[in-house]
């Protein structure tokens, strides 16, 4: 099937508060970001898909099923790392994941075996008889990665896995999570604070603000396609004039912008990109980089989660 | 040129069985009672299980041997079945006092929870195969070491006297053993659900156990309290708690207070079981991992 | 430009610092200045960052060497503690004070007049309601965060040390709180940041020092630290309607030492003289009639810097 989450107008609240105030979304196959502020509802939504608690309102179905009442089977298929740290210190990290395997229903000889296959798969396949204690803050990371991923999941819900983890580490967790959703077939859902990796690695993302969806939708289709070519030079700021003049010239409507370095090409047509590339080699100019300008999901974000008025008081 | 493979030992998907919530449950069982007995851990996770089977078991061996081994006159030395209890007292405290801590609080304290929550178990599930092999590790001393006894009673031709007589011993031994089991089980796991910290959880069973001993026991013999208060000692230490007397009753002795009524202790410890089962299942289920 | 120290204008002076403890070297000779503005602190985990910023801040003694604060040795300097603020990475607050209880005792600790109104201040900088009245144990991580972050600003300190401080930050508070670093930056101050998200780091401003293994990787612009690592060649991804006469045009031309076609209609190229690279594509596409739909320099960035220093060891 090819929905993996829906949700519609769900409401969930904890005592005084409302974490979800009517949010409606749908995800479905390959990595969805799930973004939001704090206190925007994101943990509470993956409690929700989990089957951890029930909305007040509204539904909301999981692989096509109602997560509170189809609870255990639905969370047999459902892996889940969550944001802080949920490992025994005591135990080893090929123990802790063939446990959390054989609680998902495998038989103990599977869930031994898998939890090797999976630790191997995250990078951790030598240390994996050692004590998730002596483990470092990135190799933490990837066993949780492995004990959610273990039991071979449909969906996997991962809380900010990047936690954390320094820049490489960052792009090597990144990089098992795309690998994840794309080789290993397992839909995924991502929570995350960094919009720059959610970019990188999502398929889709969804966007939550004081509970509610403000955006959602394919990465390609949100972040848009602005009819601009962003041309970067590697010249002194009077450069880009030159390059301005002489796109005017042939014909193509440009400005200089940034300093002066940088010149922004309206996109009327595909030919532009061959003015675009006369103009360069007729002036003689350096350039760095050719980009078709898109919207960053930090611009769709602060621009959709601006337009909610804040009702609720931020935590 | 076609008689070669290359055969693909990374991570594939998984088409075998998948067994059910009670699989899992019957893991997390296994899982608490390795844990808890120090197997699969160091060195040092082994002291206090083996310690409390020696204190529970070598009573037992020890007047099997004298039984087997010295002459008839000093035969009167070795107690009867029922008395065999306050023997293994010592190991059951040690095991009340610190088994259930070690089966509860850390996954709590290192967070593992949330894992079992996101899987086929639920709160009441998890806390059911939980509190199931603290009473088993329970069982190990009070039902193994009476029945032992029973058994090298019988083999040294020193035990009770035919099949019905031998049927009725171990009848009652079960019936002890699953009481005291199932009391302290249920009461040290309420301390173990109330707090995240070992030590902490172990310490406010000790006091209350105890103290309720201590406290009910001075009431009554020291300040003519009514029989009645005795209900609420629940010391694993000494004789003269709710528990232990209905084990009396059961094999059908007085006991230390024959006035006290057996329907009385039975509520009694009933009551103090539920009261423990209660306790954990409410607090855990105001525990909230995805709040 | 933020970060360009001139002679004389150090505030953190460290001169051949070394830590270690026992067997293990944390931090290894380590020589440096950071004067006002912005710089961001750089390295892998274990790298001996933390360390390094201890013993900056004077909290631990280094086992060799000299570090100078405003051009004082920070041990046993108290004065000089009025003029530095820190903020660790640890949880550091009393979860029984409120935010405005916490920012005061700070403001009090340095024995500030008007203690409240700054403690006020401080709390509104970082955008939190001075008359919340809960405790900081009811706080989320991003708000406690933020009063750590207002406690070491609420004495107006010259210096300010931050390790990791947008941790738990969603997206609009960690812009809030560059935003304000730059302000304070701006003003004169010394900021040093110690961030793992590269792509916010780069909007700290330019200037940063790296640490590998305890010891000094690189330091400075780091466009500018791009450009000097010249042994190794630019790698920059084309788009075009033709790739393979693209690539061959670029062979030809010499201007690239590597061309490799993908699957969709795009070239990766290595090149080992990028200026001559940069004047030459555009000329090359047009006489090969290759269409230039793209093309993205693929190791300019901070990331891949950053990469190539902490992996060079």
């Amino acid at each position: 099937m090819d929905v993996v989450v829906q949700a519609d107008a769900v409401v969930k609240r904890w005592g005084g508060t409302t974490a979800l105030a009517g949010a409606t979304f749908t995800m479905g196959r390959g990595v969805t970001g799930l973004v939001g502020a704090n206190g925007a509802g994101k943990t509470t939504l993956l409690g929700l898909v989990l089957g951890m608690h029930r909305p007040d309102a509204g539904r909301i179905t999981v692989l096509g099923r109602d997560p509170w009442t189809g609870g255990a089977d639905l969370r047999a298929r459902l892996g889940y790392a969550p944001g802080h740290d949920a490992l025994p210190p005591d135990v080893s990290a090929h123990e802790i994941v063939r446990h959390v395997a054989e609680v998902h229903g495998l038989p103990r000889r599977a869930a031994t075996e898998r939890a090797s296959e999976a630790l191997f798969e995250v990078g951790l396949g030598e240390e994996r008889f050692r004590l998730v204690g002596t483990f470092s803050t990135g190799q933490r990371q990837r066993a949780k990665l492995a004990q959610a991923i273990a039991h071979d999941p449909r969906l996997v819900l991962l809380d900010e896995p990047t936690n954390g983890l320094d820049p490489v580490q960052r792009e090597e967790m990144l990089g098992l999570v795309r690998r994840v959703g794309h080789e290993l077939g397992i839909d995924v859902i991502l929570s995350s604070h960094l919009l720059e990796e959610v970019e990188r690695v999502c398929d889709a993302v969804v966007i939550l603000d004081h509970g509610t969806t403000v955006a959602s939708g394919g990465m390609a289709s949100l972040r848009g396609a602005v009819p601009e070519l962003i041309v970067e030079l590697d010249e002194p700021p009077d450069g880009a004039r030159t390059l301005v003049d002489a796109l005017a010239a042939a014909g193509a409507a440009s400005a200089a912008m940034d300093g002066g370095s940088t010149v922004v090409v309206a996109l009327e047509g595909d030919v532009v990109h061959d003015l675009v590339r006369d103009a360069l080699a007729a002036t003689g100019l350096a350039v760095r980089s050719i980009q078709r300008a898109t919207a960053s999901l930090e611009d769709v974000y602060l621009r959709s989660s601006e337009a909610a008025p804040p009702r609720l008081p931020r935590p | 040129m076609t008689d070669a493979r290359i055969i693909d030992r990374r991570y594939s998907h998984y088409d075998g069985p998948r067994l059910g919530p009670r699989h899992a449950m019957r893991s997390v069982y296994i899982q608490t009672l390795r844990r808890v007995l120090g197997l699969h851990r160091p060195a040092r996770w082994k002291v206090l299980p083996i310690l409390s089977a020696v204190m529970a078991y070598l009573p037992a061996v020890a007047f099997i041997g004298i039984v087997a081994l010295l002459p008839r006159r000093v035969h009167a030395l070795v107690p009867r079945p029922e008395a065999y209890y306050g023997f293994v007292s010592a190991a059951i405290a040690l095991f009340v006092l610190f088994v259930a801590p070690e089966a509860l609080c850390p996954d709590r304290r290192s967070r593992v929870l949330s894992l079992y929550l996101a899987s086929p178990l639920t709160r009441t599930t998890y806390l059911v195969a939980k509190i199931l092999a603290v009473a088993t590790v329970l069982l190990l001393v009070t039902l193994g070491p009476p029945l032992l006894f029973l058994v090298g009673l019988v083999l040294e031709s020193a035990g009770p006297h035919g099949v019905t007589g031998f049927g009725r011993e171990v009848w009652r031994i079960g019936a002890s053993g699953v009481v005291l089991a199932g009391v302290y089980a249920a009461a040290s796991a309420a301390f173990a659900s109330l707090t995240d910290r070992r030590a902490v959880a172990s310490g406010a069973s000790l006091l209350v156990l105890i103290g309720s001993g201590a406290v009910t026991a001075i009431l009554h013999f020291a300040l003519g309290a009514p029989e009645w208060v005795l209900l609420f000692g629940f010391n694993p230490l000494s004789g003269v708690s709710a528990p232990f007397e209905l084990v009396q009753r059961i094999h059908g002795l007085p006991g230390f207070v024959p006035g006290l009524d057996t329907a009385a202790l039975v509520a009694a410890c009933a009551a103090a079981t539920w009261a423990g089962l209660l306790v954990c299942w409410a607090r855990y289920r105001s525990i909230q991992v995805t709040r | 430009m933020t970060g360009a120290v001139a002679p004389g204008a150090a505030t953190i002076e460290l001169d051949r610092v070394s830590k270690w403890f026992g067997d293990l070297v944390a931090v290894s000779d380590v020589s440096l200045e950071v004067g006002p503005g912005v710089t961001a602190l750089l390295g892998p985990n274990g790298a001996g960052k933390s360390t390094l910023l201890r013993v900056l801040c004077g909290l631990t003694p280094p086992s060799s060497g000299r570090v100078r604060i405003l051009g004082r040795s920070p041990r046993g300097d108290v004065s000089l503690f009025r003029r530095i603020g820190l903020v660790p990475q640890q949880e550091a607050v009393f979860d029984a004070f409120t935010g405005l209880e916490f920012v005061a005792a700070a403001a009090r600790l340095h024995r500030l007049d008007g203690w409240a109104r700054l403690a006020r201040q401080a709390m509104e900088l970082v955008e939190l309601d001075p008359a919340d009245g809960r405790p900081l144990a009811a706080y989320s991580k991003g708000m406690r965060q933020r009063v750590k972050v207002a406690a070491a600003l609420v004495h107006q300190p010259e210096v300010v040390v931050l390790d990791e401080p947008l941790e738990g930050l969603d997206p609009r508070q960690r812009l809030r709180m560059i935003e304000l670093f730059r302000r304070i930056g701006d003003e004169g101050r010394t900021v040093l940041v110690s961030s793992h998200v590269l792509d916010e780091v780069e909007r700290f401003g330019s200037r940063v020092v790296v640490i590998a293994q305890g010891r000094l990787a690189a330091e400075g612009d780091f466009r500018a630290i791009r450009a000097l690592m010249d042994d190794r060649p630019h790698r920059l991804r084309l788009g075009t309607d033709a790739p393979g006469p693209l690539a061959a045009g670029l062979l030809a031309a010499g201007v690239v030492q590597g061309a490799w076609l993908g699957q969709d209609g795009h070239v990766l190229v290595d090149t080992f003289d990028v200026a001559a690279f940069r004047r030459a594509v555009a000329g090359v596409a047009s006489r090969s009639d290759a269409r230039l739909l793209e093309m993205v320099p693929l190791d300019d960035d901070l990331e891949s810097v950053f990469r190539y220093l902490v992996s060079r060891r």
